[in-house]
């Protein structure tokens, strides 16, 4: 089963309240590709994933499409669409084999057919010691697996998942993860996953799509929008954001802390903007800045540090040796990590 | 604080003391006067076609009455469970006023709307429905059975509500997406899940309108063949036949027992899905 | 389902509405509504002795049964949740559902057989008849009190009391009443509204001139329809007020609870 083909064209959601949850948005979503939808709770990314479900109606004028089938009037059980949801909303009164069989009964597939599917969903997730299990007996993580087989089973072309991973430990996160990419994948169903956590929406997506108040604030794969981000907020939502005052004349950049070889494609701005592993400690480093702290986390160290304005800057040195307060330390800056932030963005596939 | 135990015990000796005398012997002499003449209570109340009427009147009534109840309990329920809690605690609160109307206040208040020139048979009759038909019904236990669903929908609610509010809604949508349709979701994996507290609801109905008589005393006097109202006239004859009356009791706290353990079983499953 | 609501509503609100409308009508014959304007009603209810004395015995009889049922109730449920093992919580539970799964009138059969004999001749008097009263709604009372005093944890309470060095009586006293206060209250509202309207039980073992207020009160009803309507409204307005009372406060304690 090859993944379907998802195109959201101009919809908007007001709800009845007057909320205004989600602007005119259009989003193109390839066959088989799995597009992280990534945001702060309220950004509307859920409500993004309700109207694809069919559990809400974009407003007038939006419309849905699957593989170029107008589907914004049917209702969610003719859209042919798994959902793993927030809560899994597993199905208490039926064993673990019943949840997963439970849309291939409905969608009437033959017995012997319908057995074998489970079993192989059972298999493919984990489970087949479980199959007979009820689901009030399930760790966390085993349901998760109930959730996202049952929603496999009968082989939708979309799959929507919703902070699949949120309910669950930090511990079991990672390695769920990789499982869910991994089942994904083997389906080759078109995937819409719903997520707070950038290094979840890091490692999962083929694509980002970065919401902020009701709207896309930029999509692009991981590495642009991690490295080039559209804006100061897609720049702080990926982590720490180190900015450095100065001046660029001829390809080398001037601030109080030293002078920094830059691209040509960096002139005149009055700031550049990187991330901490950018910087890293080095005798003959361009750059020099005074340590305010650092906090030892084993493998590697914190370092705040100001540069002889006072500005904070966060760096990683190796957890090795022990770096003390005021002590004065050189950096190298490596330039081709540096933000694109506050640039116009690469115009990103939005439609 | 192992000190107290015999103090709490001590506490509790007055409500003992108290549910020997007036809960324990009076049974207890019902107990005795039925085996007064030696069985033989047992064999006329047994053979006796009054009895059997009532018993049949009773069976009508116990079933439909609670079955009425549970249904439109769990119709009311869905909706309420669907509102803010605020609206719902406020309509919680005034479907659960008649619990403790008596059961007179019902049986006049019917008499007014459903009696032979009621406010609906009148009404009624307007559109062609025969008076005398539709004004005669609440005195059969069929119609006796729409009047105690006036005290006994609050009992199911109350019973049924917490079980739905609990529901989790997402497992319909997670149903539907798997390709069911509205209907079906709702019978596939709301209606096993309700089931517990329907039944809960049903059986706490059943034990209440299998044992009440004074609605329907005040509605046909004695008239009603219900097993209660057979037992109340036997009890306020002159000259009866007292064995014969508490065979009779024993009856009716054996069924209305039986339905109301079966509840109290059904309870700890509520619990578990809640 | 919005329907199913207000469909019920109205069934709820349609004979309560009638009954009014009833008690202000000069004269109500096979007519849809009544004609005329009246207060007459109300005036003959009030005058006619029996009904006058008939509502006193009932606001003593339910007084008498709140007063028996604190003193029975509080110490029987505060010994129930603080027993340690859960036998003597059960045994409590259990003996608490049998009045309630016991018709009253089977049980009112078994006060006529229990209290006519020589030796406890005391059917008929007053107090049996808040014996009767007491033995209905101690259940519902003892409910509301375990409930509320589980879910308070008053038992750590008391052992927070105890390691201040405060002893049984003392924390009796000085913790569990007053903590239990509101919750008796809403209990004891509960208790008011079935012992205000109860029949079933009464109307077997009630003296002639000692007749709850639902006794009298049923002879209305072979009498004039505003009559019937007026003595009967009179009952609903008790009924009202501790019915709604005893909602209100039970959807209040719940919503501490949560």
């Amino acid at each position: 089963m090859s993944g379907a083909e998802i195109r959201l064209i101009g919809c908007a959601k007001t709800y009845g309240d007057g909320t205004k949850a989600l602007a005119a948005t259009d989003l193109t979503v390839d066959p088989g590709e799995v597009v992280v939808i990534l945001g702060p709770s309220g950004c509307g990314k859920t409500t993004l994933l309700r109207l694809l479900s069919g559990l809400d109606r974009p407003d007038e004028g939006g419309r849905v499409l699957f593989n170029g089938k107008d589907v914004t009037a049917a209702p969610i059980e003719q859209r042919g669409v798994g959902i793993v949801f927030q809560s899994y909303a597993l199905f208490p009164h039926m064993s673990v084999a019943g949840n997963i069989g439970y849309g291939l009964r409905v969608q009437r597939w033959r017995r012997p057919e319908r057995a074998a599917r489970v079993q192989e969903m059972l298999a493919t997730a984990q489970l087949t010691e479980l199959a007979g299990r009820r689901v009030d007996q399930l760790s966390g993580g085993q349901r998760q697996r109930v959730a996202l087989a049952r929603a496999l089973a009968p082989r939708p072309s979309i799959i929507l998942l919703d902070e699949p991973l949120t309910a669950l430990d930090a511990g079991l996160r990672e390695g769920l993860r990789a499982e869910i990419a991994a089942m994904i994948r083997a389906q080759g169903a078109t995937a819409v996953y719903v997520t707070h956590d950038q290094a979840e929406a890091l490692a999962l997506g083929d694509r980002i799509v970065v919401m902020q108040k009701g709207a896309i604030a930029q999509a692009g794969t991981p590495r642009e929008v991690y490295f080039r981000p559209a804006s100061p907020y897609v720049a702080h939502f990926f982590g720490i954001v180190n900015e450095l005052c100065g001046t660029v004349t001829e390809g080398v950049f001037h601030s109080p802390a030293g002078d920094v070889p830059v691209p040509a494609s960096i002139n005149g701005a009055g700031q550049i903007a990187f991330r901490p592993e950018a910087l890293s400690p080095d005798e003959n480093g361009p750059l020099a800045f005074t340590v305010r702290e650092s906090v030892f986390e084993g493998t590697r160290q914190r370092l705040s540090l100001a540069d002889p304005k006072g500005a904070n800057l966060v760096a990683y040195a190796p957890g090795s040796a022990a770096i003390a307060p005021g002590e004065s330390l050189r950096f190298r800056l490596d330039t081709s990590a540096l933000l694109d932030a506050g640039k116009k963005p690469e115009p990103a596939r939005q439609g | 604080m192992t000190d107290g135990r015999p103090k709490r015990l001590a506490l509790a000796a007055p409500a003992g003391a108290f549910l020997l005398i007036f809960l324990a012997w009076p049974l207890a002499g019902i107990v005795k006067e039925a085996l007064a003449d030696g069985g033989g209570a047992f064999s006329r109340v047994f053979s006796d076609p009054v009895f059997w009427r009532g018993v049949r009147g009773s069976a009508i009534l116990g079933t439909l009455a609670p079955a009425v109840s549970t249904v439109i309990g769990l119709g009311v329920s869905l909706h309420l469970a669907r509102l803010s809690p605020a609206r719902r605690a406020t309509l919680l609160t005034i479907i659960a006023v008649p619990l403790s109307f008596s059961g007179l206040v019902v049986a006049y208040g019917f008499i007014l709307v459903f009696g032979r020139a009621g406010f609906v048979t009148m009404l009624l009759a307007e559109i062609g429905a025969d008076p005398a038909f539709v004004g005669g019904l609440i005195y059969t236990p069929a119609g006796l059975a729409i009047a105690y669903c006036y005290y006994l929908i609050p009992r199911a609610v109350l019973v049924i509500l917490p079980v739905v509010v609990n529901f989790e809604r997402e497992q319909l949508a997670a149903a539907r997406a798997l390709g069911a349709s509205p209907l079906r979701a709702f019978a596939d994996i709301a209606l096993p899940q309700l089931m517990p507290a329907c039944l809960v609801a049903f059986a706490l109905c059943a034990a209440v309108a299998l044992g009440a008589y004074g609605t329907a005393l005040a509605l046909s006097g004695t008239q009603i063949a219900i097993l209660p109202m057979v037992l109340y006239s036997k009890i306020s004859d002159t000259g009866s036949d007292l064995p014969a009356a508490a065979v009779m009791s024993l009856v009716l706290i054996a069924l209305a027992s039986a339905v109301m353990a079966m509840a109290e079983l059904l309870r700890p499953r509520l619990r578990k899905n809640a | 389902m919005a329907a199913v609501t207000w469909a019920y509503l109205t069934y709820l609100a349609l004979p309560i509405v009638l009954l009014f409308v009833g008690s202000l009508g000069e004269s109500w014959t096979n007519t849809l509504f009544p004609s005329g304007l009246t207060g007459e009603w109300y005036r003959q209810v009030i005058e006619d002795p029996s009904f006058t004395r008939a509502f006193f015995t009932s606001l003593k009889v339910t007084g008498g049964t709140c007063l028996a049922g604190t003193l029975l109730g509080l110490p029987l449920a505060y010994a129930a949740v603080s027993a340690t093992g859960g036998a003597f919580s059960r045994l409590v539970r259990f003996a608490m559902l049998v009045p309630v799964a016991a018709p009253e009138i089977t049980l009112g059969f078994g006060f006529i057989i229990a209290f006519s004999t020589a030796a406890t001749p005391w059917l008929g008097s007053p107090w049996l008849l808040v014996a009767g009263h007491t033995l209905l709604t101690l259940p519902y009372l003892v409910a509301t009190l375990m409930s509320d005093m589980a879910a308070l944890r008053l038992s750590e309470m008391e052992a927070a009391a105890a390691s201040l060095g405060a002893g049984f009586w003392r924390r009796l006293l000085d913790i569990v009443v007053p903590v239990s206060a509101t919750s008796l209250l809403t209990g004891l509202v509960t208790v008011s509204a079935i012992s205000i309207g109860e029949f079933q039980l009464s109307n077997l073992i009630a003296g002639f001139l000692d007749r709850t207020y639902p006794i009298v009160l049923l002879q209305a009803f072979y009498g004039a329809t505003g009559f019937a309507c007026a003595a009967t409204v009179i009952l609903l307005v008790l009924s009202l007020f501790t019915g709604t009372a005893s909602a209100v406060l039970s959807s209040a304690t719940m919503k501490e609870r949560s």
